[in-house]
């Protein structure tokens, strides 16, 4: 279960940013990103809070569609985007 | 440059129950490689299962079909596919597509890389690519419209038949694992061997007279040692085949490589020679094939990271700009190049090498041909198929992605491709890219200076020699 205090960072090896788009490399995988996750990429560079990405995500694109709340679609995203490869996430300090 | 050796390509086969036919299949790919002389860290063969079975021995009926294949079943233990294992694999082999759509259910990185035995055996048939072994699945992968599947494809576990039921499954594993081992040796990645008379002396048959033949592949110097009973013939064969190739690469310009190829009219000779790592058979035909495969991979190898190398047919105007026409392997490269390499300079029809510079190494390799009358593809020279040589000086004009249509008369057309987009596309068709510094922005930059990428739609070849103009922006 992902968590609001996780902390997401970008980890593809490299990539191209063109406008609202980025191509990402992810060990001999090259992947096209959606906007959104674009954006992810680009904000989790240097590593963000789950809930602080959520709030990012908010207030770029607006409410998320198809009737999810913000910290579920953000979590759909990051589990996504980590299942591919492209950030990882680290567990909150419970202290 | 400095040679790191080709990277190892890792295959794992699945089946539900990593005990039955993944095992059998693992067991029985581990000699057939051996037996051509690749070494294990070459191919890296392992096996997994759907479930878990905490360690389980082999299944003795599997153990029995093997051992009469010559298989060894000793130390085997089960293991469950786990996320560590597919993501150390290049190549994820199913039983059946069901199986393969329970490991991409469970793992959907692997989708790309996952195949069935039979599946990845026929593409491999179809496509015939030649590129380093880690580079198939996702060039294999964009093939897979051209291959239909049916239940008579999908390999049943024999688990609770009889006997016969064994035996079929066995025979059906046996067969597409000896396919795939005979397809994949001449490509396998080999260690760093240097150019070293000496060490090219002990590769030798003993007592066997060698007639040595250098080719020059886009910069890398290859020693082939033609040897065995029509060694002599080999190398004349060769020579003619690879003409364009003749020229010695300048001393200090690149490490080089020995490869010994040999042709015995006797399969134990051959067998022999295969086991230490040459490359040989029956028929100058037949080693010509492997040697194009040989040659072109373990050169792509040895400049892995110095230049972008598309899978690609590459053209010359008379001043030297050249236009790359990328396309997966058995989709008309070579069709392209013998039409348009009449009228322009005939660069290569399967490796195009641009340095970071822009500038092109020629690679006027032999084209290689499918015909009806042989299993493989055959080795034609361009001085005999009448191609045009190249300008000595030559640089990049443009990168076109080819999309061959089977609609006879469609009229040709071209379209811009957005850089992202294209070079997605692009991608599966790079060696190497991941080992280039900077490798997305690398092609960037060599794509933006051209102008960017043109994809263009075609059905008949001869009619790109008109837009050839148009490709490099002499024309509208």
């Amino acid at each position: 279960m992902i968590a609001d205090a996780d902390i997401v960072v970008t980890t593809v090896d490299d990539a191209l940013v063109r406008y609202d788009h980025v191509l990402v490399l992810v060990g001999s995988e090259v992947m096209l990103l959606s906007p959104v996750s674009s954006e992810i990429v680009r904000v989790c560079a240097g590593g963000m809070s789950v809930g602080e990405l959520g709030e990012h995500l908010f207030a770029q694109f607006g409410p998320p569609p198809e009737g999810n709340s913000v910290p579920e679609q953000t979590r759909i995203m990051v589990e996504r985007l980590a299942e591919a490869g492209v950030v990882t996430l680290t567990p909150s300090d419970p202290a | 440059m400095q040679w790191r050796g080709g990277l190892a390509f890792r295959v794992v086969i699945v089946s539900t129950r990593n005990a039955t036919c993944a095992a059998f299949a693992e067991r029985l790919m581990r000699p057939a490689l051996a037996d051509y002389g690749v070494e294990a860290w070459a191919i890296r063969v392992t096996s997994a299962g759907l479930v878990d079975e905490h360690g389980a021995r082999i299944d003795p009926e599997a153990e029995d079909m093997l051992r009469s294949l010559g298989g060894n079943p000793g130390g085997f233990r089960s293991r469950l596919l786990e996320p560590e294992v597919v993501d150390d694999a290049d190549l994820i082999l199913t039983m059946s597509r069901a199986e393969s759509e329970a490991v991409i259910e469970q793992f959907p990185r692997a989708r790309r890389r996952t195949f069935t035995l039979v599946e990845y055996a026929k593409l491999t048939g179809l496509v015939r690519p030649i590129a380093p072994l880690r580079e198939h699945p996702p060039m294999l992968n964009v093939a897979r419209p051209g291959v239909e599947l049916t239940d008579a494809d999908d390999i049943v576990s024999p688990v609770g038949l009889d006997y016969a039921a064994y035996e079929s499954t066995s025979s059906a594993i046996a067969t597409r694992v000896r396919e795939l081992a005979e397809a994949w040796i001449a490509m396998a990645p080999v260690r760093a061997p240097r150019r070293d008379p000496l060490d090219a002396a002990r590769l030798t048959d003993q007592g066997a007279d060698a007639e040595i033949v250098t080719l020059n592949a886009f910069g890398v110097p290859v020693d082939v040692r033609c040897t065995g009973d029509g060694g002599r013939a080999l190398a004349k064969a060769l020579r003619a085949a690879w003409s364009r190739c003749a020229r010695e690469p300048e001393p200090e310009q690149t490490a080089g490589l020995t490869i010994e190829a040999i042709v015995h009219d006797g399969r134990t000779k051959v067998r022999v020679a295969r086991a230490r790592g040459a490359i040989g058979g029956e028929t100058i035909a037949d080693v010509m094939h492997a040697l194009a495969g040989a040659v072109t991979v373990r050169a792509i190898d040895v400049r892995a990271g110095e230049v972008i190398m598309l899978h690609a047919a590459g053209m010359a105007l008379s001043d030297g700009r050249v236009v790359a026409f990328v396309a997966p392997s058995g989709t008309g490269k070579t069709t392209l190049s013998r039409t348009l390499g009449r009228q322009f300079g005939y660069v290569s029809d399967e490796t195009v090498v641009i340095g970071l510079d822009g500038t092109v190494t020629p690679y006027p390799k032999p084209l290689s041909v499918i015909t009806p009358k042989h299993h493989h593809k055959v080795q034609l020279s361009p001085d005999d198929e009448e191609l045009i040589e190249a300008p000595a000086e030559l640089r990049l004009a443009r990168i076109v992605l080819l999309d061959r249509v089977a609609e006879p008369g469609t009229v040709p057309t071209i379209a811009e491709v957005p850089l992202l987009e294209g070079i997605a596309e692009l991608s599966a068709q790079v060696s190497y890219l991941p080992r280039l510094a900077e490798p997305l922005r690398s092609l960037a930059r060599a794509i933006e200076a051209t102008g960017g990428l043109q994809r263009v739609t075609y059905s008949d070849a001869e009619d790109l020699v008109r837009l050839m103009p148009v490709f490099v922006g002499d024309a509208a």
